[in-house]
């Protein structure tokens, strides 16, 4: 068995608002290998975003990590200081973000993007980042006259090709990208989807995708976890989640979803609204909108079992 | 619906020094020259990538915006030629659903206000607003109404609030809708819901809908025919069906093929083009897609190809499918 | 069909509503400074509602004490120059303050903020003409004209607040249109459109409730510089005439003797007004800050 890249034992992050506590990562375990791409996936306030954002230790205020660890490399994240953390971000964890245009300086050259980055992580030499970053935008099919141009200029596409040259720059073991094609149009979608499967087979990147498209979690990723209101309802490698979805709430989703290549959408939503993590359900999170919830559901709080290879959690299957 | 050779462009404002140098205004070409009709009961998609023109079409259409050149027939009425009093009640018959429930919404205002706000200015059921109110949130689903009557849309989730959008825009029981992307700001769960429940609408109270949309996937399941838009122009217009099936436009394959499909078994061979929607204010010459395009020839990079039908029903504007 | 539950976690209420209820239990810092103000002000009101209740003399009786006695247990304040008692001259004058004030920012906001709305709504020739005639008062330095005015209308209450409002006319023309230009972009204005509403009924149902928070905002931090000008002019006896009680007159009048040593005359009035100023300056600062949601928490 080979060492885990990243395991996340048992993680609470926690948003402490005035008027509530809001549970958006409640009680989280996952692990991954390394050259694996874990996909996080579920609907707005899910808590997948929060989640890649706390194994980067980037969780904006007032959120916390109330417990759990997250194990990198066998090191615990969570008992890092700043400064470490610091250090390992961009060298060996990076980010992509949903919009490129937030995370790139709009009065910065993008060669001073990379150049910088890679001067803050060990390169001493400029000529020899500034050659390193004619050959990462080459690589994601830019010119590198480009790189004289500021963010404005370049379309949305292009700057996200930018936003995965920098998180790449440093062959770091670990990129966590949150819904990096949400704000593109679909053919710029699937021109991105296309680069990042090219880089992970050329280079054996680990990812953690997070995203709300069941359909562009299919393409890319290996496994699974899905995510309702702060917990993982289901987990599984991709292949068995999408033959086999055994959570009902993975099961409404898979069919509010339409697929172009089927003849007929068989229109069966999931009824109700998401509830508010402030204040779950008690039991099982999904119970009120679940067509086949007990009293069992509705009291007791279902842990993620093994069945078959998927883990899920849910009562049905016990 | 009929509309002929509609064109809609933004003067792109300048600095009073650019003015001084140069008098050539400059326009932003957001729909230019385009042509469609809309049967009766009838569900037209109107899709594209952000950027084409399809919001500004739907926009032009219910003059929310004025068109530049053109024409649009509702019921063999001049849309264009109305003044003020004539459109405000043509207003009664033709209807918008906007994108974002979050913005469309008075903050100001509850649920009920907002409702019956329609009913008042157009003078209806006078006296008996608040039944008819409770009537229609009752019709979107939104029970008890009465507690939604009297809330406020800050209170309210995303799909609820799109759902007071649709109950405001029925109120009128107007014959045509525009809806403008009516579900792509809403969770995937939630999307499936208020499609359902504006297809049931439209069974119940006979209407007709443009339908305005990125998603192809979506445009499959509740259109009825599909018009494909690229940089203001129709490219390809049909039957889902044929469209779907054998599309003729090498813009409508790469959209297609480009959708991703949450079937990680389906396995496909992709047509992936390079580049992005260029610029709208100098679109290329000839045809507009000739720069992405891998089957581009000599003529297509010369030659402005027109939307010509080359099966029933079915029309596409490219030399190598016409 | 499936229904959506009804999921109305508080009670239906409006703007007010919602701030009563923020106010109840305060929690941010602009929360506290409206609660300070409001406390503060309230005893203003009090004195300003009740003078008779509080007051232990006549404040415009002559010669109650001797001249000038510095605070005593008789006269808490002492009395000034003509041997009138301090206190209840500070304690009337807070009715004088708060009517001229109050009075000057409203017939302000009257007239301005429709103008700002029609102006920035409408656009075109209007909104040109309005907002170079607004800039340009608002260009001139504001004292000066206030007293150009108030020298030309000749003292008393009614005066002196109209030559105050004519001052802040071009803040809320500037505040409100600014408001518009920014409202009538919003989606909710083109839905109202689409219904076919009338533009006077999109201003009144649409745009005006949306521009009425940073209205209540710069109101009460105009009622804090109204009472530093209403003081400022009485002051240069362009106010209100004696023997009426009003604290800018006090002021001056213990200008006279200060020199003379005799500081309360002067003290006491003065820190009515830094109070007074400073209960409706907490006031509208900490309602900007609890009624911009972009400064409120994520």
């Amino acid at each position: 068995m080979s060492e885990k890249l990243l395991v996340i034992e048992d993680l609470a992050v926690y948003y402490f608002t005035r008027a509530d506590v809001i549970k958006a990562v409640d009680g989280v375990s996952i692990e991954m290998n390394k050259g694996e791409v874990l996909g996080l996936v579920g609907e707005s306030g899910c808590g997948k975003s929060t989640l890649g954002y706390a194994i980067i230790r980037l969780i904006p205020s007032p959120g916390r990590i109330v417990s759990g660890r997250i194990l990198f490399h066998g090191e615990n994240l969570v008992e890092k200081s700043e400064e470490e953390m610091r250090d390992l971000r961009g060298r060996r964890i990076s980010m992509i973000f949903q919009d490129p245009m937030t995370s790139l300086n709009p009065v910065m050259k993008i060669k001073d993007h990379i150049v910088e980055t890679l001067m803050v992580h060990g390169y001493e030499d400029e000529q020899k980042a500034l050659d390193r970053a004619r050959e990462l935008v080459e690589m994601l099919g830019i010119e590198p006259s480009r790189l004289e141009d500021y963010p404005h200029q370049l379309s949305g596409g292009m700057r996200q090709r930018i936003a995965i040259a920098l998180a790449i720059a440093l062959n770091p073991d670990l990129v966590i990208a949150d819904e990096p094609t949400t704000a593109l149009d679909v053919i710029v979608q699937a021109q991105i989807l296309e680069l990042l499967k090219d880089l992970r087979k050329k280079y054996n990147l680990s990812f953690v995708f997070i995203t709300h498209d069941l359909g562009v979690a299919a393409e890319l990723v290996d496994n699974v976890a899905v995510m309702y209101c702060g917990k993982i309802v289901e987990y599984a490698s991709t292949d068995r989640l999408f033959a086999e979805p055994l959570h009902p709430y993975t099961r409404g989703l898979l069919r509010s979803v339409p697929n172009v290549l089927m003849k007929k959408w068989d229109l069966s939503p999931i009824p109700g609204t998401l509830p508010n993590p402030a204040d779950p359900p008690p039991g099982c999170r999904f119970h009120p909108r679940c067509p086949h919830a007990t009293d069992r559901c509705r009291r007791e709080e279902p842990k993620l079992m093994d069945v078959g290879g998927t883990k899920v959690a849910c009562f049905l299957y016990r | 619906m009929v509309v002929e050779g509609l064109k809609k462009y933004f003067e792109i404002r300048k600095s009073f020094l650019e003015t001084l140098v140069s008098r050539k205004r400059e326009f932003i070409k957001a729909v230019d020259g385009i042509s469609f009709e809309v049967g009766k009961g009838e569900v037209l998609g109107l899709v594209g990538e952000s950027g084409c023109g399809k919001t500004t079409t739907g926009r032009v259409i219910l003059r929310l915006e004025e068109p530049t050149e053109g024409r649009a027939f509702f019921d063999d009425i001049d849309l264009f030629s109305l003044n003020g009093e004539e459109l405000r009640k043509m207003r009664r018959r033709m209807q918008i659903i906007f994108q974002d429930p979050y913005a469309s919404l008075n903050p100001r205002m509850k649920v009920g206000e907002i409702i019956a706000h329609p009913l008042k200015i157009h003078g209806l059921s006078e006296g008996r607003e608040k039944d008819t109110v409770l009537e229609f949130l009752e019709m979107v689903g939104l029970t008890p109404a009465e507690d939604f009557y009297n809330s406020y849309p800050h209170q309210l989730s995303g799909g609820q609030r799109q759902r007071v959008a649709i109950a405001r825009a029925l109120v009128l029981h107007p014959e045509f809708i525009v809806a403008d992307e009516p579900v792509s700001m809403l969770d995937v769960s939630v999307r499936a819901t208020i499609l359902d429940l504006m297809m049931k609408l439209k069974e119940k109270m006979g209407l007709t809908y443009l339908f305005i949309t990125h998603d192809l996937a979506t445009a499959k399941y509740v259109c009825n025919r599909v018009a494909v838009m690229y940089l203001g122009k129709i490219v390809e217009m049909g039957s889902i069906d044929r469209v779907f099936e054998e599309p003729l436009h090498p813009y409508t394959k790469a959209l297609l093929s480009a959708i991703p499909i949450p079937d990680p078994t389906v396995k496909r061979e992709r047509l992936v083009i390079g580049g992005e929607v260029p610029n709208p204010i100098n679109p290329p010459p000839g045809c507009r897609f000739h720069p992405r395009c891998p089957f581009a020839t000599e003529r297509c990079k010369q030659e402005e190809p027109q939307l010509v039908e080359v099966e029933k029903g079915h029309k596409v504007a490219c030399h190598l499918a016409a | 069909m499936e229904v959506e539950r009804a999921r109305v976690e508080e009670p239906p209420v409006g703007m007010v509503g919602l701030l009563l209820k923020r106010l109840r239990k305060p929690a941010y810092v602009g929360e506290y400074m409206v609660v300070a103000g409001l406390a503060l002000l309230s005893v203003f009101l009090f004195l300003a509602l009740f003078p008779d209740l509080v007051a232990p003399y006549d404040p415009i009786a002559i010669g109650l004490g001797p001249r000038l006695a510095p605070p005593n247990s008789q006269f808490i304040m002492g009395t000034d120059h003509l041997g009138r008692d301090v206190l209840s001259r500070v304690i009337w004058g807070a009715r004088i303050a708060l009517l001229v004030s109050t009075s000057a920012a409203v017939l302000s906001l009257v007239i301005g903020a429709p103008l700002g709305l029609v102006s920035g709504f409408l656009g075109g020739k209007l909104d040109r003409v309005l907002s170079l005639v607004m800039d340009s008062i608002y260009a001139f330095p504001s004292l000066v004209l206030a007293i150009a005015i108030a020298a030309v209308l000749g003292p008393g209450i009614a005066n002196v607040a109209i030559a105050i409002s004519v001052i802040y006319i071009p803040t809320y023309f500037r505040v409100v249109r600014g408001e518009v230009l920014v409202i009538r972009e919003q989606l909710y204005v083109e839905a109202a459109r689409a219904i076919g509403a009338k533009s006077p009924t999109i201003m009144r149902k649409y745009v005006l409730p949306n521009a009425l928070p940073s209205m209540i905002v710069v109101f009460t931090l105009n009622v804090a510089d109204a009472v530093l000008t209403e003081a400022g002019l009485s002051f240069l006896g362009l106010g209100i005439p004696p023997p009426t009680p009003d604290w800018g007159q006090d002021l001056q009048r213990g200008l006279e003797v200060v020199l003379s040593g005799s500081w309360h005359p002067i003290f006491f009035p003065g820190i009515m007004i830094v109070l007074l100023v400073l209960a409706f300056c907490l006031i509208g600062d900490g309602l900007g800050e609890v009624l911009n949601p972009r400064l409120r928490e994520p």
